[in-house]
């Protein structure tokens, strides 16, 4: 006796594996992030990478383990990242307690940059020792007001 | 002593297949953002890609014929067609990945912009393949590879924990970011599983006129050659894991892994870096642009041969030379070099089943190799390569576009 369950055909390989590859991207399209504060602490969290980077490269320099056209190179690579970052932060409805704080970093994180790169151009030590110890705090910083946030 | 030489192949191929910017972006990549979790893919990948390797020698030394060629004659010009045409798209899109990796290298030491050096790589690249022979080619970038060792000592100099080491090769299934966790793991199996790499090592075999005496040696060849790229993506790997990670580095940009080297070398570590870059992007431009020309010309079953001279076998010079000129257009007009390397290897995962299926079916052809046909141990390897390959043509993009791998 067929039943309504044994009337339907069984599901065919491909059937099957369409309906896994519908699975598999619906999983992972559920794994991104959905609220404002979420999105904005993805859109900033390269920002975290590119201070460290920067400080590295500002000790690298002072040791004399990059040349200064390389500090010009990833300054200009760092720039484009932040402002990018700080564009995005800037048209989040994320709440205002933890966007402002992140908007505020973000400026300040672009001025150090811009910063390094003067001193590098002037051959000026104790000011590229000054930046990388700016650079350092914020990423303090920084690290600090995500984690919380996360 | 000419089978001992032979090694040279297996290290050109591997250097220029295994070792290219997409690879050792992806290593870098993964032990910034994960230390030494990732190790295991290179490790999966390199096992695979020794048997890959290995099969399409065995094809070429058994034969005498290189695997477009073979694939032509066996299934027909028509079934070839498409697959082809993909090939030759992965191909351009790789080309301007390594030429980009060239330049870049060059920007680094020049501080002039990336895109600038386009125009003079492309003809030093096309001067040099017009210029010299196969040979050449194996035993100059062999040897220039070598400089690429310097992120195995680096990587040894900097003491890793052994437990956390040999803990990599387990595959993790609890990382934190799970979508970039697996978007790194597929852009390094897809990044090393390159098509070209065994059109490359098939079409060489024929060029150095390997016979089937070669077949014992193609074996030590292959796990030798590409066990050394394996060891220095695995030293990429390892040093970002000891110098990015801890700073919190994860290299968003090709930039950010200029720095790797510079702990271990001090003074030399940023010159090391880019010489070992470029080195690396030399040889697989060359490679690649010679693949082409070899699939290319056996498909069309024009004249073919790296040691010919130009004249006699024109149509195959005017494809690298055509090929590496619209490559160098790419970087020329400041497409992103990242951001074509993870275009490129998306089109390498797509292409990949395309070419292992018809190679699964001509390496298990008795007719064709008789004695030195597949057995169940390569075939077994060979069905999870073509599994792989589907998964990686699905997958690739979505994570790579979700969880920003590669």
């Amino acid at each position: 006796m067929r039943n309504a369950f044994s009337s339907s055909p069984a599901p065919s390989p491909v059937r099957r594996a369409r309906g896994g590859l519908i699975a598999l991207l619906l999983f992972l399209i559920a794994c991104q992030p959905s609220s404002p504060e979420e999105q904005l602490l993805k859109t900033v969290q390269p920002v975290g990478s590119w201070l460290a980077s920067l400080e590295m490269t500002g000790r690298k320099w002072s040791s004399n383990s990059v040349p200064a056209s390389f500090v010009e190179a990833m300054t200009a690579s760092a720039r484009e990242a932040i402002g990018k970052a700080a564009e995005e932060a800037a048209k989040s409805s994320a709440r205002p307690g933890l966007r402002d704080p992140l908007r505020a970093l973000l400026a300040e994180a672009e001025e150090a940059g811009r910063d390094l790169r003067r001193a590098v151009d002037q051959d000026d030590r104790a000011g590229v020792a000054r930046s990388v110890g700016r650079l350092s705090a914020l990423h303090a910083r920084f690290e600090a007001l995500t984690k919380g946030a996360a | 002593m000419k089978k001992a030489l032979a090694l040279t192949l297996g290290i050109v191929t591997s250097i220029g297949g295994f070792l290219d910017m997409g690879a050792l972006a992806t290593s870098a990549q993964a032990g910034a953002s994960y230390r030494f979790q990732l190790l295991w893919t290179i490790g999966l990948a390199t096992l695979l890609v020794i048997f890959l390797v290995e099969m399409s020698g065995r094809f070429a030394a058994a034969t005498r014929k290189a695997l477009p060629d073979a694939i032509r004659e066996h299934f027909g010009f028509t079934f070839w067609l498409v697959p082809f045409f993909v090939l030759s798209l992965s191909h351009l899109l790789v080309l301007g990945t390594e030429i980009g990796g060239i330049c870049f290298a060059l920007h680094l030491v020049s501080g002039l912009p990336t895109s600038f050096w386009a125009l003079p790589v492309g003809v030093l690249l096309v001067t040099f393949l017009w210029r010299s022979t196969f040979n050449t080619i194996e035993d100059s970038t062999s040897l220039l590879g070598l400089i690429t060792l310097a992120f195995v000592v680096a990587a040894v100099s900097h003491h890793p924990p052994m437990k956390d080491l040999l803990a990599g090769f387990v595959p993790t299934l609890t990382a934190e970011e799970p979508l970039k966790y697996w978007g790194i793991a597929v852009s390094i199996v897809g990044a090393v599983l390159s098509p070209y790499l065994f059109y490359f090592y098939s079409s060489g075999a024929v060029e150095d006129d390997w016979d089937s005496s070669f077949i014992g040696v193609n074996r030590g060849i292959a796990a030798l050659g590409m066990g050394f790229g394996s060891v220095v993506a695995m030293g990429a790997l390892v040093v970002a894991a000891m110098v990015l990670a801890p700073r919190g580095i994860a290299m968003d940009d090709y930039h950010q892994a200029a720095l790797m080297l510079t702990d271990a070398f001090p003074f030399w570590g940023f010159l090391l870096f880019a010489v070992g870059l470029g080195v690396a992007c030399l040889a697989a431009s060359l490679e690649v642009a010679l693949s082409m020309a070899y699939a290319t010309a056996q498909t069309f079953g024009w004249n073919w041969g790296e040691s010919l001279d130009p004249r006699e076998d024109a149509r195959f010079g005017a494809v690298y030379t055509g090929a590496i000129a619209l490559s160098s257009l790419i970087i020329l007009v400041g497409v992103d070099p990242l951001k074509l390397t993870l275009l490129a290897m998306a089109t390498e995962a797509a292409v990949l089943p395309f070419v292992a299926l018809p190679f699964l079916i001509l390496m298990n052809d008795r007719k064709l190799l008789k004695e030195h046909a597949n057995g169940w141990i390569s075939n077994t390897v060979a069905v999870i390569v073509l599994l792989l390959a589907l998964v990686l043509t699905v997958v690739s993009i979505p994570l790579a576009l979700l969880g920003g791998g590669g």
